[in-house]
This record gives structure tokens, sequence and C-alpha cells, in this order.
């Protein structure tokens, strides 16, 4: 692999162990992916709760980030200490994010120190960090990877946390994968016409991505028949669930995907090399799949994974007008803090957490202290990724009742008797 | 028989083969307590990785494999070895992370040729790899 004068130099140490580590790393990962060169990256997204050693050891030396640099959301164990009375388990079966205090601060003053924004969400593009076609965006939480590709024609490689940090201080990546223009076209052609997309809701949304991406696998696919009009809410459906048991990272929907004006655009001009028929049955397949808790037996309803948009809030807003979450079960929204500034001065905040819902800005599926700290087992939720990511991340122990978000809010809601 | 690959993540290791015919996932799919397949949705659910070469077709969902493969490698809970028929870059990065020694794009389909229970050793510095099958293996 060939390295510019700089990055020789990090290699060599010059820039502190840190960096040399990082660009060791990436150098590695580079040859084992027939990557010859590094190109420059535009932004990079990481996740604060890594191991404290792991982070330490990779920012020894580092005096700031070479590149923009934010936050995915993160459980933060003295928050809901102090406001909830739960406290944090070292360890859980997927490990990921549920942090001591100690190692939480240990990390955040790591991060705050070298200028990573608190963005704490994994939805930066909702919150103003929208990347432009073309950009290289190291961007951790495969969700956001999808939705960067696909909806904004950045390049945002298939990448792991690690290769996002390493990124954020070296300010590059190896010129791989989804960087590589050649590699974006699809090759599977998703042929949905026996679906009645027109009545889609996002639950279904997310069935049919899921089911792709268990399909594509790492290959990239393009739907034929979708509106070119579908909102971003439907597009985050679709997209995010497609990389939890499969690896797609490139979704062309045609009139929507900046690369895709037309199936032969999205195609590269080539036959696809498999045309995947979606019959509704394997629509109402997943939605079993996911539908393993009774209706009596769920006891929270969560939404946000991937975090809410202001506009999944308004709707939740308005469905909970006039309802209370019942004494025995609850509510559970992930946003980001942004989001949940305008949602406070549009007033759906006040409506929703007047109900007893909790607005959070932490994880809700991976890291959901309600789930994987307080035990709950029966969780509904309109997410296709956070129902998958319940139930695995759980050994199985929590099981899912997957909807759309007003039977859910049904689920664990009644009337409150309030006359509005 | 002797293979030929492609280094992904340089090392060595040897170790009974357990071979999955699924793409795996660190997250989710490890417990990095025990070393045992933790998805009660996977067809070898409980078994275990810990000390073995894994054998897979490639990666898939979560990026944050290597926190896992970190955790799990403090606990010597990792497998010993992985070998894929293609590295996607997550499991790529979950091995270099935790120093598993891993090869792919083996000059025979790796699903095909190596059984669950064969003796796998994986020279991931050179891109060898020896299989023998388990009943020529003595412990």
């Amino acid at each position: 692999m060939l390295l510019n004068d700089e990055e020789k130099r990090m290699l060599d140490g010059e820039y502190g162990a840190g960096t040399q580590r990082a660009m060791s790393f990436l150098k590695t990962l580079g040859e084992a992916l027939g990557a010859e060169k590094m190109a420059r990256v535009t932004s990079a997204h990481i996740i604060s709760a890594l191991p404290p050693d792991y982070l330490a050891q990779m920012t020894e030396g580092v005096i700031k980030m070479r590149t923009m640099v934010s936050l995915l959301p993160c459980f933060d164990p003295k928050h809901w200490r102090e406001k909830y009375g739960i406290v944090s388990k070292e360890k859980t079966i997927g490990g990921v994010g549920l942090t001591s205090e100690k190692d939480y601060a240990k990390n955040m003053t790591i991060l705050r120190s070298l200028n990573v924004l608190p963005t704490f969400t994994c939805t930066p593009y909702t919150i103003g960090i929208v990347p432009r076609r073309n950009d290289v965006c190291l961007w951790a939480g495969t969700s956001g990877q999808n939705v960067a590709n696909s909806l904004f024609g950045a390049r945002a490689p298939r990448e792991s946390v690690a290769t996002c940090l390493a990124s954020s201080i070296t300010g590059v990546v190896p010129y791989q994968g989804l960087l590589r223009p050649e590699s974006r076209f699809a090759e599977l052609l998703i042929n949905s016409e026996e679906l009645d997309i027109g009545n889609f809701t996002l639950a279904d949304y997310g069935a049919l991505g899921y089911h792709v991406g268990r399909i594509a696998r790492t290959r990239n696919v393009v739907f034929g028949g979708l509106p070119n009009n579908m909102t971003l809410e439907q597009c985050k459906s679709l997209l995010s669930p497609l990389t939890v048991d499969g690896a797609c990272t490139m979704c062309h929907i045609v009139g929507v995907t900046p690369e895709a004006s037309t199936l032969e655009t999205a195609l590269g001009g080539k036959k696809p090399k498999e045309v995947v028929k979606v019959r509704k049955k394997d629509i109402e397949n997943i939605r079993d799949m996911f539908t393993n808790a009774g209706v009596n037996e769920v006891r929270l309803a969560v939404f946000g994974c991937p975090h809410l948009t202001i506009m999944e809030l308004q709707e939740l807003a308005y469905l909970l007008v006039g309802r209370r979450v019942k004494e025995e079960t609850q509510l559970m929204v992930g946003v980001s803090n942004m989001t949940y500034t305008l949602a406070k001065e549009a007033g759906y905040a006040d409506t929703i957490e007047q109900a007893g819902a909790i607005i959070t800005d932490c994880c809700v599926s991976g890291q959901n202290p309600l789930v994987h700290i307080m035990g709950v087992d029966a969780v509904a939720t309109n997410s296709a990724r956070g129902a998958r990511f319940f139930q695995t991340q759980t050994a199985g122990r929590c099981r899912t009742y997957y909807d759309d978000m007003k039977h859910c809010v049904n689920l664990v809601t009644t009337a409150s008797g309030r006359s509005y | 028989m002797i293979l030929l690959g492609h280094i992904v993540s340089p090392g060595r290791a040897e170790g009974e083969a357990i071979v999955v015919k699924v793409p795996f996932s660190f997250l989710g799919e490890l417990d990095i307590s025990t070393g045992k397949i933790a998805s009660p949705f996977h067809e070898q659910f409980g078994q275990s990785l810990k000390g073995k070469v894994l054998v897979a077709p490639t990666g898939k969902g979560s990026s944050m494999g290597p926190i896992i493969s970190w955790y799990a490698a403090k606990e010597g809970n990792n497998p010993a070895a992985i070998i894929c028929i293609e590295a996607e870059p997550i499991i790529a990065s979950a091995a270099i992370t935790a120093g598993i020694p891993m090869v792919d794009k083996l000059n025979k389909n790796p699903l095909e040729v190596i059984r669950t229970g064969d003796y796998v050793k994986v020279d991931a510095t050179a891109g060898v790899v020896e299989i023998v099958p388990s009943s020529e293996h003595v412990a």
C-alpha cells in the first residue's frame, strides 16, 4: 500500500504512539481489503462507549482529531442513576455501551479534549451534519452509513467503529469498497411489484429492508418500484435494517438516490447479476419473526432506532394527545438533543412527556437500560433494526412485538380522561 | 490438505474448526463472557467458538464488532483464528483489533473443504492453511 509522506510520518511515530497505532491499523486493514492508497476523510462519527484502555491507547499523544468528529448515542450511567435510579452493569451479552460511571467519564474526558462533538445521535443527518455528494463519511453505526450513501450520495464505506476512530485520528481511510465509484453500482435488482407499497407503514418498510439485507449480504441493491417521493422516515425505515443480518451498505432507490436517476444508471449500464422478487409472504414472515411476544406481555414500547426525526415526534405527539402510559408499562423515545430542543419549542416534547413517556438521547435498542439492565423482556416497536437487536443482543431473553407506531402506542397507553 | 489464501490479520494459530454457513457478526453472536454463540436464532446457538478456528462465508451486521472482539480477547474467549470466503471490512477490523489471525480468498471454498471438527492450522502471516481431517487428527 502506498502511503504519502505525511502518512509515513504518522506510521513512523512522529505524531505519537496513538497516531502510529491508528495508521498501522489502517495500513493492515487497507492491505487486507486490497486498497492501494488512503483517501481523505470529510467527517467521522464514532461512539464514546469504547473500551477505556483501547481508547486511551489509540489517542495516546493525539492533540486533535484530523477531521470533524461527532458521536453516536450512548448510555450515560450517571444520568440514568440520578434521574431514574438505574445503576449500570459492567457487562451484557453484547457488551457494548453499558459502562461504569468511571469509564464513561474517562472516555468523555478524552473525547471532549479532542473536540469531538457531543451529538449523541445515530442520525447526524437530522441535526445539520448533512453529507454532500462524494463526501467521504466514516460513520460508525451501519444505519447512518447506508443513509449517507443511499440518500445523500456520500461515500460512506462499510467500516467498523475501530476504523472510524483510526480515521478520526489520522484523517484518512483505505481507498476501497464504496469509496470507489465502480464499486457503487447495484448488483441485485429487487422486484417489489407484488407488494402494496402505497399502503406500506414504516414497519412494513422495515420488514422489507431486513428481508432484502439478509439476501443481499455484502452486495449493493437497487429497488426499481418504490415511489420516488418517499419521505425521509420511509427511507430511514427501509435502509436501517439492511445491515442488521446483512452487510448491504449501498441501496439505490430509483428517483431518490442521487446516483440512481434511472434503473440503468444504478446498475451502471449492466444487467443485474440477480433479480430478487419480494412477495407479500416474505414481509409477513419477517413481521411474524419480530412478533414473538403477545400483546398482553408487552411492558415497553420503544421508538427511535434509529433516532426519530422531528416529524416522527410530531406523529407520536398526535397519537399521545388524551392518552397516558399505563402504570404497568413504559414508553421510551430516542432522539438527539437538538431534535428534542426543537420538539420542546414546538410543544411535542411536552405532550409526549406529560403522557408519561421517557424521551432520551440514549441508544434505545443496543444500550436500552430498561431492557439490558432492568430486564424488561417484551418490547413493542416499529423498528426492524431495533426488534432484531433486542432479540439477539439479549440472547433471546427479550421478545418483541412488531407493528406501526399507532398500534404500539395503543398497547402501552390508555385514555387519560383529560379533556382537550 | 494445504490451501493458499490472502492475509487479512497476520499471526498464527491452530485449533478445531467450527464451520458456520451464514455470515458472522461479533455483536449479537459472540457472548464475550463464555465464547459461545449467543444468538438463539443461530443454527449453532450455544456452541463454543473459544479457541476454535471459525470458518464463515463473510461478516455482517453491526459496526461495533471490534469492541466485542477486544473485550472477548481479554477474557480469552475469541476464536483462535478466522477463515472467510471473503472478508468484509467489519469482521476484518474486529480480527485485526483483537489480534485474531485471519485469512480469506483461499484457492478452494473453505466452507466446502473444511468440516466442523477438522483440525486446522492457520498461518495468516504466510497466508497458508493446513487442514487435518478429524479422522486423522490425534489430539
